[in-house]
């Protein structure tokens, strides 16, 4: 890429305080989720948020490879998060990186937090997230593929993950980043919230904020969960509720 | 008396807990119960148990299951298997726990040998008598008994011959099987790494 001078930052805010996309600033991008979208894993999650495309696929609870990894008296949650090669502008080096590894370890472990995993000791639960096209964002869309994928492996759980981004753009806060935005902000803030207890299971931050702004940003992040919360349950009735009695399931 | 009503996600409300008690795919959280799959809930009006029939079950080895599994070893009078996984949706019972077939539930006739009915490396379809801690099987029932065999002698592939003889596809050794009606039908079974389902 050429060198980025101060002419090529984008606007990030116009004056009528509407984001790059138009969006208002507590505005999501749009956001489809289809669940049971493959054939071959027991429980999968298809995800597409504003230029984002993630599959997420759960298999289990099954056999721990290798042994040494299993635990007597829970399931380990193994998870991987994976960025196909074509899904940045630059082709991305296929494989496990810094990056990776980083975010299918948070992922992991805030999916590992509503699960059941004590009901299942000596196995594994498999969670596999592919990123096809990314335009940032892209640990939020995976854990909200991968949570719908796990409800619909039938695997135990308290209750379904949301999770989204707040950052700051030309000093403002704003939610769920879109590339430039992330880009040229000032801060990034994925979030990741468990409706039913509150709970925050995934919290990280790039770049600068205040201690009162995290606090507006939080508030907007769990709001902002709320409404992907909505959507995934809506997922999930829309794929099963009608197969199994005609529809409309109350 | 059951009662069901419609299709429920992880972390639905389903009742107070002091109405119902928490069963089968439910949780109680600060004095309410919530499902914990997704799934159809059923009350059980006697005990007031709640439960939730998942539409993706994970396995559970009760009663009245039918399930595949691999005959690890034959004692004079119990057959020792590895559950692996259920008949009905394919899907791997976690923790592979061990299944007996005892003598007497192998089949409706007199059993001399469970050699004469068995082999090591067979899988068979059974049906489960009681599950946990101690999965007891049985056999007896037309599809139920072995549904994939290699030959004794040169590991090949048996191919069913007549009701209960089998005959390799490589050497042409018979060999004596409590055959299932599906034998050779069952073309994957889901299951160990180290399945050597044909």
């Amino acid at each position: 890429m050429g060198s980025v001078g101060a002419k090529d930052i984008p606007e990030l805010l116009d004056a009528n305080g509407k984001r790059i996309d138009g969006r208002d600033l507590n505005e999501l991008r749009p956001l489809k989720i289809e669940a049971g979208v493959l054939q071959r894993a027991t429980g999968s999650a298809f995800v597409e948020w504003g230029e984002n495309k993630v599959m997420a696929a759960v298999y289990g609870p099954r056999e721990v490879h290798p042994r040494h990894m299993q635990e007597n008296t829970k399931a380990v949650v193994q998870c991987r998060y994976n960025m196909a090669s074509f899904s940045v502008d630059e082709r991305k080096r296929p494989g496990l990186d810094r990056r990776s590894q980083e975010i299918s370890k948070v992922i992991g472990e805030a999916l590992e937090s509503v699960l059941f995993v004590e009901e299942y000791p000596r196995t594994s639960i498999g969670i596999y997230i592919e990123v096809l096209q990314a335009n940032a964002g892209t640990r939020c869309a995976g854990l909200v593929a991968a949570s719908v994928a796990l409800a619909d492996a039938g695997i135990p759980m308290s209750d379904l993950v949301p999770a989204v981004a707040v950052g700051k753009v030309a000093g403002k806060l704003a939610l769920d980043l879109r590339k430039e935005e992330d880009n040229y902000g000032e801060a990034d803030v994925p979030m990741a919230l468990v409706p039913k207890s509150g709970r925050l299971v995934l919290l990280q931050m790039e770049g600068h904020m205040t201690r009162d702004e995290l606090k507006t940003a939080i508030d907007m992040g769990v709001q902002g969960c709320h409404k992907i919360y909505e959507i995934q349950k809506e997922a999930l009735r829309k794929r099963y509720s009608i197969a199994h009695d005609g529809g409309d399931a109350q | 008396m059951k009662e069901t009503k419609g299709l429920v996600l992880p972390g639905e409300p389903l009742g107070t807990a002091e109405e119902l008690a928490p069963g089968r795919g439910t949780y109680e959280y600060k004095g309410a119960i919530y499902a914990s799959v997704m799934g159809y809930p059923q009350v059980e009006s006697e005990s007031k148990t709640v439960s939730v029939k998942a539409i993706h079950e994970i396995p559970h080895v009760s009663e009245g299951d039918v399930v595949y599994a691999r005959v690890e070893e034959i004692k004079p009078m119990l057959l020792v298997t590895t559950v692996l996984c259920s008949a009905v949706n394919g899907r791997v019972v976690p923790g592979y726990p061990d299944g007996t077939v005892h003598i007497s539930k192998a089949k409706d006739s007199f059993v001399d040998r469970l050699e004469k009915e068995f082999a090591v490396g067979d899988m068979i379809k059974a049906k489960i008598l009681s599950g946990y801690p101690a999965v007891k099987l049985t056999t007896v029932g037309h599809d139920l008994g072995v549904v994939s065999a290699r030959c004794q002698e040169c590991h090949a592939p048996l191919a069913h011959l007549s009701e209960n003889k089998l005959v390799c596809t490589r050497c042409g050794r018979r060999e004596d099987r409590l055959v299932s009606s599906e034998y050779g039908k069952v073309t994957h079974i889901l299951g160990t790494a180290t399945s050597s389902a044909t």
